[in-house]
């Protein structure tokens, strides 16, 4: 899996470094001079369309079909994607935690909402990334980046949409609502992250077996 | 002597095209021309080999084992016909990625293969000619200390010199007896010049595998006129072609041939020109 790793790292280095130290730059200086935070939470998101994007460069090289010849297994050559991807999404994460405290001391914000809105963010961003990940291999990363945005609108405006038509959801919305008030948000966060690691999971296992019957 | 790669009864289906019950064999010690037009099945067969797609039928033993086996495919290295790294990454990036992947990887090999084809270790491989980035692929296949070099189109589009330095080295290579190569190739002169063996894939059948020199020498093409080509026993003439000047046929017994029709032209076979015979319309 190293091997795997190292070429992504130094073909993402070499490709988006100087991109990647101008977006970060750029969101750092946006939240501590503007106070724009939600740029800070974004940030795993994009991290996660990167190591996406690592799936667009092998296409484009015929790296899969060489790949495939060699001594590497389905687990080690989806594995490397799914680490690196999520790995890259870890690290925006971190840095959310450090400019977000930066944050907190000049502009008063409170950081553990930060840190939780971090938390809520970065794992709904790990919950879409993993089935994002598998479906690159089944449908490709094109299909599979539109396929994301239509779902995301969907859920963002279907809600409201149906609200409008008088469909609410009704005792179960409501009693989710109740329950969710209850509970302490780190208590919240944490398991949001535990079911978004599950499902990472599973879709590396889905991946797996996708490359496994795959032909290039 | 051990096969390195053994296929039987090979089948591959697709919408326009199949592979109908290929039988390859790579022996130890040998390096085998897989020739055929363009579509014949080639690159579907060395794929099949390699595990890069799954066949519908038949069976491969990859050095003694499933293709599915990484540990069959530790021993066999590929060489296409494309660069698969990216223009981004250096020879130096290359080794490190395929030091990690590979158990058999050989560091001082792959440095000494570098320098050896003179590629700068930093420089990218986007800045690399064609004959460059062929070169780099050789050295990373070369560097697994790999028993099966597998070739597919390697040699394409590259210049007479270099393509004269890749088959120098397919012969060096094979000095090991326990090493073998399959070298996919439209360049019939290469083939002559260094395979032990040639299979002719046509239409998704293998037509034969036989011994390239016994091939060249119990086969010759004949140039005559119709009437002489009658006087022929119709077992000895495989094929036929009729151009503008008279008949050409791809006939058996070239020093029989001879001794009938004195004053005909018989000549030395060539690959492209049997390979015109078979794919080109010819008469069988």
């Amino acid at each position: 899996m190293i091997g795997f790793l190292r070429k992504d790292f130094y073909t993402m280095a070499a490709l988006y470094k100087k991109n990647l130290l101008l977006v970060l730059a750029l969101y750092t200086a946006m939240t501590l001079v503007m106070h724009v935070t939600f740029l800070l939470y974004m940030l795993v998101w994009m991290m996660g369309f990167y190591g996406l994007s690592a799936s667009t460069v092998d296409d484009s090289c015929g790296w899969d079909r060489y790949a495939r010849t060699l001594p590497a297994s389905a687990w080690q050559a989806v594995g490397a994607r799914f680490v690196m991807t999520l790995g890259m999404m870890v690290l925006a994460a971190l840095f959310g935690v450090v400019i977000g405290f930066l944050n907190s001391r000049i502009h008063g914000d409170d950081y553990a909402e930060t840190l939780l809105m971090l938390g809520i963010v970065s794992s709904a961003a790990l919950l879409f990334m993993g089935p994002l990940l598998a479906g690159a291999y089944k449908w490709g990363v094109e299909k599979v980046r539109n396929g994301f945005f239509v779902l995301f609108m969907a859920a963002c405006l279907l809600p409201p949409a149906l609200s409008r038509v008088g469909i609410t959801g009704g005792n179960a919305l409501q009693g989710l609502t109740r329950w969710l008030d209850r509970q302490a948000p780190a208590v919240l966060v944490a398991l949001l992250l535990a079911v978004a690691l599950a499902v990472c999971f599973l879709s590396y296992l889905a991946a797996c077996r996708i490359y496994r019957r795959k032909e290039f | 002597m051990e096969n390195l790669l053994e296929i039987r009864g090979l089948c591959k289906q697709y919408r326009n095209f199949s592979l109908d019950h290929v039988d390859l064999t790579v022996p130890a010690g040998t390096i085998v021309g897989l020739i055929g037009e363009n579509g014949a099945g080639k690159t579907t067969t060395i794929k099949a080999a390699l595990h890069v797609i799954r066949p519908d039928g038949g069976t491969i033993r990859l050095l003694g084992r499933d293709p599915s086996d990484p540990e069959a495919r530790e021993g066999a290295a590929a060489v296409f016909e494309d660069s698969y790294f990216h223009g981004s990454l250096t020879p130096r990036q290359v080794g490190r990625a395929m030091a990690g992947i590979c158990r058999t990887w050989d560091e001082d090999l792959y440095r000494s293969w570098c320098r050896r084809f003179g590629l700068q270790e930093r420089q990218p491989l986007k800045e690399f000619s064609r004959g460059m980035r062929m070169k780099l692929s050789l050295a990373t296949a070369l560097a697994r200390h790999p028993k099966l070099l597998v070739l597919d189109e390697a040699t394409s589009g590259l210049d007479p010199v270099v393509r004269g330095e890749m088959l120098d080295l397919f012969l060096e290579f094979i000095q090991d007896e326990g090493c073998g190569v399959l070298l996919s190739s439209h360049i019939t002169t290469d083939l002559e010049r260094i395979a032990d063996q040639i299979a002719y894939l046509h239409g998704g059948k293998l037509l034969f595998q036989a011994d390239k020199d016994r091939l060249m020498e119990e086969l010759a093409v004949l140039r005559c006129s119709e009437a002489d080509l009658a006087r022929l026993p119709a077992e000895w003439v495989l094929a036929r072609r009729r151009g503008e000047f008279g008949q050409s046929a791809l006939v058996r017994h070239p020093a029989e041939v001879r001794r009938l029709l004195p004053h005909a032209v018989v000549d030395r076979l060539r690959i492209d020109e049997m390979m015109q015979f078979y794919g080109g319309g010819a008469e069988q």
